[in-house]
């Protein structure tokens, strides 16, 4: 018999809320000066206040171990399938007999981001313990916020999910307002206009899918087989457009993508720094795009992607240029959000599942190290009073351990490699060469630009360290500033970990989302170049996946065991590989190319610019030129299908041989190309490609599904 | 029924009009009485108590399905949710009034005795099944308000605001009674005698009524739109709430809007049959009061003033739920929708006033934004409470604010009003942008000389008030179904038409 504990999610929204109020009812800390030894009041706020966070963060981190339904999950709640820890209770009469449901739950992206949140605002308060004047109050607010976002997460009606986007604002408005710089006034009004312009929007669209399908639950609205989906799909094609529309408005503008990103250095910017790390936690629209734009309105969404994606792009230039132009430190950070959450936009919009997962990940990525550069750039400010990047200067010399700490977030936020950043940027990347949509946009030319913000974040996230820490010490009075203190190690090392943790260990952090990410790019969804010479060669490798041939993916130095839910499009034949992207990447780049190995002939992926690994599967050697171009000029349609160690036999007659055993089971890209594509895709692609792989569309392939429609052409 | 069951029926009514005498004939006769500065104030208190505890206990006697007075007055569900709601608001202006006049220096007796009288014409206004009971209650009502007005009598601002009341309304109530007029000779069809009486109107109204009945209706909108300050109606609101004293602009702003709208949904549910001929005429108005009242409110720098025009944009929000009540299918959702914004209306503005009265002292009402700048550092609490009010009334969850204006999109998004959905979704974003600078003056501006502190007299009225007003405000904007009993009980409305 198993004990059942239902309610953890609403436990979750309310503990934050009720140590807010315990807070605001204890008296201000600091008032009596006279004993200022013992403030008591003081140590009753911080302890009340870590307290609550702490405890937050406990439930958030059975929700993420939970998910899964392991023992524990069981126990909580949670049951298989995307959403677990499901309650749903009568909340807002809408008249006869009908109800706006109280419904929660939560999915592979909201564990992660919850526990995100809950991760960072702890941090947040325990930075904040010190500063005895305000500090009741800005703990009590960070309180409300932890309640608002995480009730963002877990919402699954779309007026709830309205309810605590909007009820975000008035913490946030009142940290800006109240706590900031000295246009903080300018900055908090300024930032709440810009959302709730695009958030009342949103609350019209939602009426009208109330009108149209007659459900308010996100669940049904987002299940293609749902009676809700159907009706909802049924009204007109124009109205449907303008619906999408809204909702991406509002999350566009929420994620400050480049025409709507105007709120955000300032708001950055004017908060305290515990309100711009609480800012930078506001992961709604991301998460907007990916709990309601694209499951609800899927092909809307793709309508409106390209579109998206030239914003993302120019997000990306347009933050990075901005940012290596500013004077102010914290409005460099401010513009490389920018830049970064248009690589975020971008790897959603690319409409692959491995962008997606890149994206999801790399806005876990910047919500961590995003926080410790405000956070440390508000100790150094606390310290030297200055932010002007001209005054600053030798600070490394001065505080040699914090800026040790800034270093690593400073290279997490470049995409160096080991560091989190590049985990999420590079799939990003890879989704968005890989995917028909950002082809249909410019070619290769989205791909490229956006890959020129990674090198021009290298410019000024270096630029930007060089100058506050490295040279003359800018100013004398910087001379003997004390380095970190116990407290700024609490905050700073549990952040560093977590980079490193993210950086080498991503597997950990993405599992969860598998599932998730699978709901919500379906392989009708899913939208992958077809006339890729990568895109021949992943689908091709993951058909002999699907033979049993190849029964395990090279495996990395982190591989987890292979998935464990079902495929969620009825694909039981082939084994689902895990999704965990960046390690084979990684663990790709890292291994050098044999010793001995022929030089490559330079076919069409190396001119595209992707580098094939040298051969690493099954022992069989680099021996094998691996010809791309055998493969591309018809390589006889017996061949694919053998088993691996056939094919190499038959290819070991030479350079001449027309093989593609190396090239497909080299490539480092093997696990996401069999998760991501179904398998009619494999019937197709492989019917079109080797005959003809320069014709995007053979009419003559017989096709044997009907899930095509999706399929870019 | 028989009298004696029909004055059984209206038994709040007669409560809160005895408690009115009582508190005028102590006020004169009684010497004890004037030595202890609050008993009027008590005595209306307990009275306006028993009334609401009389219309909580019955809320589901069948009795109070039928037509009371000979179908004079109806006096379902629907007018019991009405008359909870006005209670409500009744007793807030009374505890509000205990710390105002006490700081002001007024007379106490009939301040309580004009406040009961006018609670009486507002109720009987949602009770009023006959038009010409209608005009009756709006003169009960206005008269009492006219009064009040001018009660601080040596405030010149205060009489220049009852004389233009009583000019503007006088005027109005002219419409009103020829609007009445018109409508009996528009039902005097095929020899039959007219009617002012809504139920038999509705049995006689033709697919194509009559000139004469329809310039009647008119009038009659035009006489309630007046008392509900929808534009163009609306210029007297501003200069009379901000000349008023402050806790009559608390009871004016909510007491009246309740029993207008009140009225006016119950006609226009009778008249769903010829709604072609009302409903665009309908949401010409609501789509002006709502851009007017929140553009006019943007630019204010007076707080009363500036809640004046946005009462003004409330009633347009309002009017949604009443053009709502045009589709057969919505219009429960809407009488539902239009109570439960009328109860957050009420809340909200009443808390506001009532902030503003806490932080009036005995020579200076705090009235403008400069008073009330910084104001966080004095009175945080207040101005906390400040602040969920204007949160409240921009319609941010988790406010009650919220939940009435998603009712509001839902219903108009059910009867195919698209634009005033999109109306109100527009104004939404310009009216909280006038609802945030009063956040912003109070919690992120420097304190400047003028700002006011609490008042000097013990604020037990006001504050209880504020506390009443904040936390129904915040925990129906959480758990709206609280009320959901006298929601449903608007869809009987529709049931015992």
């Amino acid at each position: 018999m198993q004990m059942q504990i239902t309610g953890i999610l609403s436990l979750l929204l309310f503990t934050p809320i009720v140590g807010a109020i315990i807070l605001m009812g204890l008296p201000k800390p600091g008032q009596n000066r006279e004993n200022s030894e013992l403030d008591f009041g003081a140590m009753a706020v911080n302890s009340v206040g870590i307290g609550f966070a702490a405890l937050v963060l406990v439930l958030a981190c059975l929700l993420f171990a939970g998910y899964h339904g392991s023992v524990l999950g069981n126990m909580l709640g949670g049951v298989g399938g995307g959403i677990q820890y499901a309650e749903k209770y009568n909340w807002i009469p809408m008249g006869g007999h009908h109800w706006l449901h109280w419904h929660l739950g939560a999915d592979g992206f909201s564990v992660l981001l919850v526990l995100l949140t809950t991760f960072v605002i702890l941090l947040s308060i325990i930075y904040t313990s010190r500063k005895s004047e305000n500090s009741r109050d800005i703990i009590a607010l960070l309180l409300l916020l932890e309640a608002a976002i995480t009730g963002v997460y877990l919402a699954l009606n779309l007026v709830l999910f309205y309810v605590f986007f909007e009820a975000t604002l008035i913490p946030t408005y009142l940290l800006i307002g109240m706590f900031g710089g000295p246009r903080r006034a300018y900055a908090a009004i300024k930032f709440f206009i810009y959302t709730f312009v695009g958030s009342i929007l949103m609350l019209l669209a939602i009426a009208s899918v109330y009108h149209y399908a007659g459900s308010l639950s996100i669940v049904d609205l987002s299940n293609p087989m749902s009676t809700a989906y159907h009706a909802l799909h049924a009204a007109p094609a124009s109205t449907l457009m303008l619906i999408a529309g809204a909702f991406l408005l509002a999350f566009t503008i929420k994620t400050a993508v480049f025409p709507f990103h105007a709120w955000l250095p300032d708001a950055y910017t004017q908060a305290p720094a515990v309100g711009s790390a609480a800012l930078v936690l506001l992961k709604m629209g991301i998460f907007g795009f990916v709990r309601i734009a694209i499951p609800i309105f899927p092909q809307q969404c793709i309508t409106y992607a390209p579109v998206m994606i030239v914003l993302a792009v120019a997000s990306i230039l347009y933050g990075s240029l901005l940012a290596a132009a500013q004077k102010d430190a914290r409005f460099v950070i401010a513009y490389s959000s920018v830049a970064h959450l248009g690589f975020v936009v971008l790897g959603i919009f690319t409409f692959t599942r491995v962008g997606m997962m890149g994206a999801m990940l790399q806005n876990f990525n910047h919500g961590i190290f995003t926080p410790m550069l405000f956070l440390g750039l508000g100790m150094l400010a606390e310290r030297t009073g200055t932010m002007e990047l001209k005054e600053l200067g030798g600070i490394k010399r001065v505080l040699p351990l914090f800026s040790s700490m800034m270093l690593l977030a400073t290279l997490a936020s470049v995409a160096a490699p080991l560091f989190s950043g590049f985990v999420g940027e590079f799939p990003i990347l890879l989704g968005s060469w890989t995917s028909g949509i950002t082809h249909s946009v410019g070619g290769y030319w989205p791909t490229a630009l956006a890959a020129c913000g990674t090198i021009l974040s290298a410019v000024y996230m270096l630029w930007w360290f060089q100058r506050i820490m490295l040279g003359p010490v800018g100013s004398p009075r910087f001379k003997g500033l004390p380095d970190l203190n116990t407290r700024e190690w609490l905050v700073l090392t549990p952040m560093a970990v977590m980079i490193f943790w993210v950086g080498i260990g991503s597997p950990f952090w993405t599992s969860r989302m598998q599932s998730a990410v699978s709901n919500v790019l379906p392989v009708s969804t899913e939208n992958v170049e077809q006339s890729l010479p990568v895109s021949v060669m992943l689908t091709d490798m993951r058909e002999r996946m699907a033979g049993g041939l190849l029964s395990h993916p090279v495996s990395g130095f982190l591989v987890t065991a292979p998935d464990y839910h079902p495929n969620s499009e009825g694909n039981t034949f082939i084994p689902h590989a895990p999704l965990h992207m960046p390690v084979p990447v990684m663990q790709h780049r890292a291994i050098p190319r044999p010793v001995g190995a022929p030089p490559t002939n330079s076919g069409p992926p190396q001119a595209r610019g992707i580098d094939i690994p040298p051969v690493m599967n099954g022992g069989t050697g680099g021996a094998q030129p691996r010809n791309q171009q055998a493969l591309l000029h018809g390589a006889p349609r017996s061949l694919v299908g053998r088993s691996a160690k056939g094919m190499s036999t038959v290819s070991k007659g030479g350079p001449k041989t027309p093989t593609s055993q190396g090239v497909r089971s080299t490539h480092p890209n093997k696990n996401f190309v069999h998760s991501n594509q179904g398998p009619n895709r494999d019937a197709v692609s492989r019917n079109r490609s080797i005959p003809a792989p320069a014709i995007p569309a053979n009419p003559n392939a017989p096709i044997n599904d009907n899930k095509m429609g999706g399929l870019s052409r | 029924m028989t009298n004696f069951q029909s004055l059984n029926a209206i038994l709040p009514v007669v409560i809160i009009a005895i408690t009115g005498m009582i508190v005028l004939l102590g006020e004169s006769c009684l010497a004890f009485w004037r030595r202890s500065a609050s008993a009027s104030g008590v005595v209306s208190l307990l009275g306006v108590i028993v009334a609401g505890m009389v219309v909580l206990f019955r809320l589901d006697e069948p009795m109070l399905h039928y037509k009371a007075f000979n179908g004079a007055l109806a006096v379902g569900p629907f007018t019991q949710a009405c008359t909870l709601i006005l209670l409500l608001v009744a007793g807030l202006s009374v505890l509000v009034a205990l710390t105002y006049l006490d700081n002001r220096g007024l007379n106490q007796g009939e301040y309580y005795a004009l406040l009961l009288f006018a609670t009486c014409g507002a109720i009987l206004m949602c009770a009023a099944n006959d038009l010409i009971v209608l005009f009756v209650s709006v003169e009960l009502l206005s008269v009492a308000l006219y009064i009040l007005t001018g009660f601080a009598k040596t405030d010149k601002k205060g009489q220049e605001a009852a004389l233009k009341y009583f000019l503007l309304g006088s005027f109005a109530a002219g419409f009103l009674l020829y609007g009445i007029a018109l409508v009996l000779g528009g039902t005097s069809i095929s020899g039959l005698v007219g009617t002012t009486n809504l139920t038999t109107m509705t049995a006689r109204i033709p697919d194509t009524p009559s000139f004469m009945f329809m310039a009647g209706l008119a009038l009659v909108l035009v006489g309630i739109g007046f008392k509900a300050a929808l534009a163009p109606f609306h210029m007297w609101a501003p200069d009379v709430y901000e000349g008023a004293p402050t806790s009559v602009t608390g009871f004016m702003a909510t007491a009246v809007k309740i029993g207008a709208f009140a009225a006016l949904l119950r006609i226009i549910s009778h008249l769903t049959g010829i709604a072609h001929f009302w409903l665009p005429a309908l949401e010409v108005i609501a789509v002006l009061t709502m851009v007017l009242g929140n553009l006019l409110a943007v630019t204010q720098v007076n707080v009363k003033r500036m809640l004046a025009y946005s009462s003004v944009a409330h009633a347009g929000y309002l009017l949604i739920a009443v053009c709502a009540c045009s589709s057969t299918v919505a219009r429960p959702e809407a009488l539902q929708a239009g109570l439960f914004y009328l109860l957050a209306y009420g809340l909200m503005t009443m808390g506001a006033f009532a902030v503003l009265v806490y932080l009036s002292s005995r020579n200076h009402d705090c009235e403008t934004v400069q008073d009330i700048a910084g104001l966080v550092k004095k009175e945080p609490l207040a101005a906390y409470l400040m602040a969920v009010f204007m949160l409240s009334l921009g319609g941010i969850p988790p406010t009650m604010g919220f939940v009435g204006k998603w009712l509001l999109f839902s219903v108009a998004m059910q009867a195919h009003l698209v634009v005033l959905a999109v109306t109100l979704a527009i104004v939404s974003m310009v009216a909280v942008f006038y609802y945030l600078r009063i956040i912003w003056t109070m919690c992120f501006q420097d304190r400047s000389a003028e700002t006011v502190g609490a008042t000097s007299v013990a604020p037990t009225g006001v504050q209880i008030t504020i506390l009443i007003s904040a936390a129904m405000s915040l925990v129906l904007g959480v758990l709206p179904a609280i009320v959901y009993p006298m929601l449903s009980a608007a869809q009987t409305l529709v049931n015992h038409l």
